[in-house]
């Protein structure tokens, strides 16, 4: 830990509310470029199989639009994070960069992929026939995934005890408790907040034809039935998570406590919805359902996110950093 | 310093400063499509507002030359602006693990300015794609004029914002003025011939690949068109190639006398020489050109690989640069250490994949538009 720099002192509204916000927003808009193709590729499949008269028009429609626009703006909020995290301390994120860097660059790989597969399905579709459309979707949803795991084990790593990138086994980042759990959830919400998404696209530019309304938002919300498991996942991961304390000692947090609870609540308000897209086959949301649906989407995803701020502080990494500006080496000076 | 870039150093040293210079190269080709293509567009509604048409916006004049350019260039801004903001990540990690200290003290010294140029990014993008939509919806010419010039002004504040970090990174005796400073604007006088340097050069990169994407689409457009289009685009080239040839002889003229030894020096100074020779052979080809027929794949090849010898060759001599700015011998320790961090062999693998991916994607949509015609 040879790098010192200007370090500004900055006040608990930047470690909270910029970070943790950004990382939501973040969030939100990665996600909704994974589920949006994984719908867009469901979507096809029933276009495809003749299994819906309508999947076409909505794959012609404004959702793929939205979809491109995710995944750029989700770049965009991370270059964001990148920076803020140089301000709260910038010998944590320098750690991380010089441990895991080569996961990072391994991500990058896959987002191109994304992109490219991205816009080639949105700018040439119309062009494309049945199969080189559902290739393009399945290149764009599997490399979207892979770039969420390395991303996931990335964002994870400082929750492990070990310091980040010295224990030099590649699958260590992988193959620790908290990965798993964390990795699951954030599938599930992706898919989730895709399938919302979709109803909302749909609620906005479908107003006219009830029936087609109601077809395709039964399909779109089959999404959200999984999130269902939200509340499980979040329990495995905070007693998988070793960094600080005791299980006991974490469940007695109360910022930990207000966590889990909004998570289990948004997500099993939206589980029942997709719940009951799978019993009747076709839903009708009205636009205050639906925004009532995407305040709980925002919230169990804001819900995860604050889940694992609540265990690490933004600026410290354990055993290499202990606040923005100090680290071991200063530790054994100060001892000296 | 005393042989040829990046050998003399270290492996670890050589490697990242490797992988920088080439992932930069991938990157400075679609952000300079987009800096150059966003003036272009701006240009485009300007002349369309001084020729006094009120409703003919640039998309619709497309019966000329300047016309179809921007015809392209508005249809294909926001894809290139989204994979100039994919293809700028690789840079930006390689650039924390090569120069940590100097890129996180003047980001942090310039905190509101990095945040500042994601917003205007997310700003520029957003617009570019309600430009690309037609004007229905109650958008009158008016408005898209006041969005391009927006989503210029946003882009250009991107530049100025990078070249003054990248500048700050350089010179350590002014960290600690600009800390203690209550001044929010940083300002040197290097960053503007570099400023100037970045925006003029985008011409010709813009022109040559235009130029690719007229070829390709020829059959979608009128000859008289083409030619009317290849003309300009000459003339777009030429104008940035001896624009950006005068401002890179004035940044040397600028630098200090021990940087600017750096840059001439056997280091540097033949990837110096290879830019000027790819200026020239891009020079040469374009000058010939008279008409649409004349922009041939041969010809086009050759005026990419002058491109691309211009661009390869200006970012070794920006590094030599930066690398006489800093103390190098301190890095190579931090240098080895990242070398050894796991996940290089994933990456490689990984990056042979997504290249077979990124080409299978292309050949798909190539193929499904060659059947069409």
């Amino acid at each position: 830990m040879d790098s010192y720099f200007p370090i500004h002192a900055y006040s608990p509204f930047m470690k909270g509310i910029v970070g943790c916000g950004l990382e939501i927003v973040h969030a939100l808009l990665t996600q909704m470029a994974l589920g949006g193709g994984v719908l867009l590729f469901y979507f096809e499949r029933l276009r495809r199989g003749g299994r819906s008269k309508y999947a076409g028009r909505f794959n012609t429609g404004s959702f793929p639009a939205v979809v491109s626009a995710s995944f750029i703006l989700g770049a965009l909020t991370g270059v964001a994070i990148w920076f803020v995290s140089i301000q709260q301390s910038p010998g944590r994120i320098g750690s991380i960069v010089g441990g895991l860097h080569w996961i990072w660059a391994t991500e990058w790989t896959f987002f191109c992929v994304e992109v490219v597969a991205g816009y080639a399905y949105l700018r040439y579709q119309d062009r494309l026939s049945g199969k080189d459309r559902l290739t393009l979707l399945a290149l764009y949803s599997v490399a979207s995934w892979l770039s969420l795991f390395l991303k996931s084990a990335i964002g994870s790593s400082p929750l492990t005890s070990t310091p980040v990138g010295q224990s030099q086994r590649l699958w260590s980042v992988f193959f620790h408790s908290s990965f798993w759990p964390s990795i699951f959830s954030r599938t599930i919400v992706a898919l989730a907040i895709a399938g919302l998404g979709a109803c909302m696209v749909i609620e906005t530019f479908v107003p006219e034809d009830r029936e087609a309304r109601q077809a395709l938002m039964g399909h779109a919300s089959r999404f959200l039935a999984p999130m269902l498991l939200i509340p499980l996942l979040s329990i495995w991961f905070l007693a998988s998570s070793p960094a600080v304390g005791s299980f006991a000692a974490r469940w007695a947090s109360p910022s930990t406590m207000i966590c889990v609870g909004i998570t289990a609540v948004a997500s099993l308000v939206l589980g029942a919805v997709g719940l009951s897209a799978f019993w009747y086959g076709k839903l009708a949301l009205n636009p205050l359902a639906m925004a009532l649906l995407g305040v709980s989407a925002f919230l169990a995803t804001a819900g995860c996110e604050l889940l694992t701020k609540t265990i690490r502080r933004p600026d410290t990494l354990p055993q290499a950093w202990f606040s923005g500006s100090l680290c071991q080496l200063d530790r054994t000076k100060e001892r000296l | 310093m005393a042989m040829l870039f990046p050998f003399g150093f270290p492996w670890p040293t050589a490697m990242y400063l490797a992988l920088f210079v080439v992932s930069m190269a991938i990157y400075t080709v679609f952000m300079q499509y987009v800096l150059a293509g966003s003036i272009v567009l701006l240009a485009g509604y300007v002349a369309a507002l001084a020729r006094g048409g009120a409703g003919t916006g640039p998309v619709r004049v497309i019966r000329s030359g300047s016309g179809l350019i921007q015809k392209v260039v508005c249809d294909w801004l926001p894809p290139v602006l989204g994979l100039a903001i994919a293809t700028a990540i690789a840079p930006l990690l390689f650039v924390q693990v090569l120069y940590r200290r100097e890129f996180y003290a003047a980001s942090q010294l310039l905190f509101i300015r990095s945040l500042l140029l994601v917003l205007a990014l997310t700003i520029a993008f957003l617009l570019l794609y309600l430009l690309r939509r037609p004007t229905s919806g109650g958008r009158g010419p008016l408005t898209q004029q006041l969005a391009a010039l927006a989503a210029s002004a946003c882009l250009l504040f991107t530049a100025w914002a990078w070249t003054g970090i990248h500048v700050l990174g350089l010179h350590e005796a002014a960290w600690r003025y600009t800390y203690t400073s209550t001044r929010w604007i940083y300002s040197d006088a290097e960053v503007w011939p570099r400023l100037g340097y970045w925006i003029t050069s985008s011409f010709p990169t813009l022109a040559v690949a235009l130029a690719w994407q007229l070829r390709w689409g020829r059959c979608l457009h009128q000859p008289r068109d083409l030619d009317l289009a290849s003309r300009r685009l000459k003339t777009l080239a030429l104008l940035g190639l001896g624009t950006s040839f005068a401002e890179a002889w004035l940044w040397q003229l600028w630098l200090e006398p021990s940087a600017r030894a750096v840059v001439l020096s056997a280091f540097a100074l033949p990837y110096g020489l290879l830019a000027f020779a790819g200026m020239g052979i891009q020079a040469g080809c374009w000058l010939s050109i008279q008409s649409g027929s004349q922009l041939t794949t041969c010809r086009l090849t050759l005026i990419s690989s002058g491109a691309a010898l211009t661009i390869l060759g200006v970012l070794v001599v920006r590094e030599a640069r930066r690398l006489a700015a800093i103390d190098v011998a301190t890095l190579f320790e931090a240098h080895s250490r990242a070398a050894h961090a796991p996940g290089l062999s994933l990456f490689l693998v990984s990056l042979a994949t997504s290249t077979a991916l990124v080409a299978a994607c292309i050949l798909i949509v190539r193929r499904a538009l060659r059947a069409l015609q």
